[in-house]
């Protein structure tokens, strides 16, 4: 598609910005499909931080077992992409209910503190829970299967992009714009709007406000449990403690990004991406995670509300 | 009162009768039939447990042999075995119970670097030679006189892969993607230090931190440094995740990693990316060096399984045990450890280790590589 790249040059000094230009774009590429995780992850808080106007630390280890889940499915049942994906979804939200009812549901009048410790004893559970399973060790699905479910790559310009680091991207779009039109143009939308908004008030006009916090979990644990697939998949390495750098930089791409707004949560992800693999190109490789939270950092301090939807952030706490 | 009086006499007696029995007995066994000890500290139960009854096997198997080949200087070797568990105070209390048993006369052990730290200093004051086949942290053999090891560190290794590297292969261009602990900066360190001394180029030092599996950004920015080599000392996943990736970006370098890749791990979680990859190992069981052939025929004759390197390096800790007690003699445990540093030419299944420089052995290492998805003999 773009192999004119690698085809009109003549001279050396061409030769060389024709390179630079190539490896800027890799770089580019392999920011923006880092990012697409930590925006997946984001949307998942943010949707959660929405309606429950609560913080979950469980978010990473949801992703774990969404990408354990995935694992299991692909190497015993059947090695299908989409199969794991189903069945990933199906655990999550159960997983997402299970934390809604233990962290949240019983401690509502309780200060939001217990329900953020209850959240990390969550986490701490779980992780513990994929060792007594699936033992410490790196796993790996073995490559013959993995086969099975490539579904191919394409070139641009030198540089290969695997279709499965697209529908990473193409996913977290995809679901953004649904979740988007779910929140903002439906029925139920409106429910958890006015749930967010003031969850008493809700529930005196009728609303369901229980019903309505698990499905907003279980909808926000889904959309770890995909990433789980994905990333699980994409770099085929499964591991227990996988979702604590993740979670974390997800959370923080949340936080980025407005804690409410999902566009912002996608933007902050992918940006966070990017700089960090420029980070490594222009710097040094130990700074990356260095400069990804300086950034937050910078973002907060002339943002405090975030890139977008501060405004309603601040809104609510009026309240 | 003179009831209670009477009942802590009869309780102080029955204690001195049976620590006096326990003495006289000890005293006796050894006395009627003339053997020297040795003792074996290591993990039996426990996250460590495989390795420790790997020392066990091999330690033991040695020992038998000897005894029957008539023993040392006339008398039959015992073997004392107690369980570290992988704890380093409990390899204190053992160290304490070694020392205090006259017969004893040095030790062998324990796994864990840490283990083998804590007891040291026990072992140093009652100048009893501590062996460890595989303590790897640096600082160990310098806790005192007594200290050795059979394992080379990675003061050793570094080194000696930046010698295969630039000398032997003849690479002048190299890089290095490392893992941010302090294992591998140690690591990273002594190869790239003993890399420039030796006249190469080192483009890029790369490190992540431990848990990172995205290395897109770094190789992308490597392939167009274009290094001759990459070393990797990490462990088995990181590499595996590093070759992944830079397969699906068709960048293909020479890859060099440390000997902690040595294990069907690598394979498993690599798959076609770690053909090629070339490392050294402590043992490989098709060495063909005799040494290390006599010692897996032995191995598998006795256990019927093929043996790793623990049990190699414990085996080899055995032997040149004995080695040393032939020279030094049964009597003074003050004697092994200089006859361990005179001792030349000792060709163990590790390699020849010599203590003439430093506690730490200086060793060829095996080097070997991955072909059709088997570690098998590096042919250059």
């Amino acid at each position: 598609m773009l192999s004119w790249f690698n085809s009109h040059y003549t001279g050396h000094a061409e030769t060389k910005l024709i390179m630079d230009v190539q490896i800027l774009f890799e770089q580019f590429i392999n920011g923006i499909t880092q990012g697409s995780v930590y925006a997946l992850l984001a949307l998942g808080f943010t949707m959660i931080f929405g309606t429950l106007r609560m913080v979950t630390f469980a978010h990473g280890e949801v992703y774990m077992i969404g990408a354990y889940v995935g694992f299991e499915i692909i190497r015993l049942l059947h090695p299908s992409f989409f199969l794991a994906l189903a069945v990933a979804l199906a655990a999550t939200a159960l997983l997402g209910i299970i934390i809604e009812i233990l962290a949240f549901h019983f401690l509502r009048d309780t200060p939001h503190a217990t329900s953020l410790l209850v959240t990390i004893g969550i986490s701490i559970l779980l992780v513990n829970l994929a060792q007594l399973i699936w033992g410490p060790e790196t796993q790996a699905l073995p490559y013959s299967l993995l086969d099975k479910i490539d579904y191919g790559e394409i070139e641009i310009g030198g540089v290969y992009i695997s279709f499965l680091q697209m529908s990473v991207l193409g996913v977290t779009v995809l679901l953004m714009a649904m979740l988007y039109i779910l929140i903002h143009k439906t029925k139920l939308g409106m429910v958890i709007r006015a749930t967010a908004q003031d969850y008493e008030a809700a529930y005196a006009m009728g609303v369901g406000v229980n019903g309505i916090f698990m499905v907003a979990f279980a909808i926000g644990s889904m959309l770890g449990g995909v990433a789980g697939v994905l990333v699980g998949v994409y770099y085929n390495l499964f591991y227990p403690t996988m979702g604590g750098l993740y979670g974390l930089k997800a959370f923080s791409a949340s936080v980025v990004g407005g804690l409410t707004s999902l566009p912002g949560a996608v933007v902050a992800g992918l940006l966070i991406g990017v700089i960090e693999t420029f980070s490594v190109e222009f710097g040094a490789s130990n700074f990356r995670h260095i400069f990804s939270f300086l950034f937050m950092i910078l973002i907060l301090l002339f943002r405090s509300g975030g890139l977008f939807g501060g405004r309603e952030l601040i809104h609510a706490r009026g309240d | 009162m003179t009831r209670k009086t009477l009942f802590l006499f009869g309780i102080g007696f029955l204690a001195l009768s049976i620590i006096t029995a326990g003495v006289i007995k000890t005293r006796h066994a050894a006395a009627a039939q003339d053997v020297v000890k040795i003792g074996l500290s290591a993990p039996l139960t426990g996250d460590w447990a495989e390795y420790g009854n790997d020392f066990k096997k091999s330690v033991t198997m040695a020992i038998d042999r000897v005894n029957r080949m008539g023993g040392v200087h006339g008398r039959k070797v015992e073997l004392v075995i107690s369980d570290s568990r992988g704890d380093p105070k409990e390899s204190v209390l053992i160290a304490e119970k070694f020392v205090a048993d006259p017969d004893i006369i040095a030790e062998i052990g324990d796994f864990s670097s840490s283990s083998c730290m804590a007891a040291a200093p026990i072992y140093e004051k009652a100048n009893m030679t501590q062996l460890s086949p595989t303590s790897s942290h640096m600082d160990f053999t310098k806790k005192g006189q007594n200290m050795f090891r059979v394992v080379a560190t990675q003061g050793y290794e570094g080194p000696y892969n930046a010698r295969w590297a630039v000398t032997d292969l003849g690479k002048k261009k190299l890089a290095t993607i490392y893992i941010n602990n302090d294992w591998g900066v140690d690591a990273n360190k002594y190869f790239t230090l003993e890399a420039r001394n030796l006249g190469a180029e080192i483009v890029a030092e790369e490190a992540f931190v431990p848990g990172e599996k995205d290395f897109t950004a770094i190789l992308t920015k490597l392939k167009r440094m274009k290094p001759d080599l990459i070393y990797l000392p990490t462990f088995y996943a990181d590499a595996a995740a590093i070759l992944n990736q830079a397969k699906r970006m068709r960048f293909a370098p020479v890859v060099m990693a440390n000997s902690s890749l040595f294990s069907q791990k690598t394979i498993e979680l690599g798959g076609d990316a770690v053909e090629g990859i070339i490392i050294p190992a402590n043992y490989f069981s098709a060495d063909p060096r005799p040494a290390a052939q006599e010692f897996t025929r032995e191995y598998q004759a006795h256990y019927g399984a093929v043996p790793n390197q623990f049990a190699a390096l414990a085996y080899d800790a055995a032997n040149l045990m004995i080695a040393a007690l032939h020279k030094a003699g049964v009597e003074d445990r003050s004697k092994v450890k200089d006859a361990l540093v005179s001792l030349r030419g000792f060709q163990g299944a590790t390699g020849s280790i010599s203590y003439a420089n430093s506690h730490d052995p200086e060793k060829e290492l095996v080097r070997i590589t991955i072909k059709n998805g088997e570690w098998v003999l590096y042919q250059p």
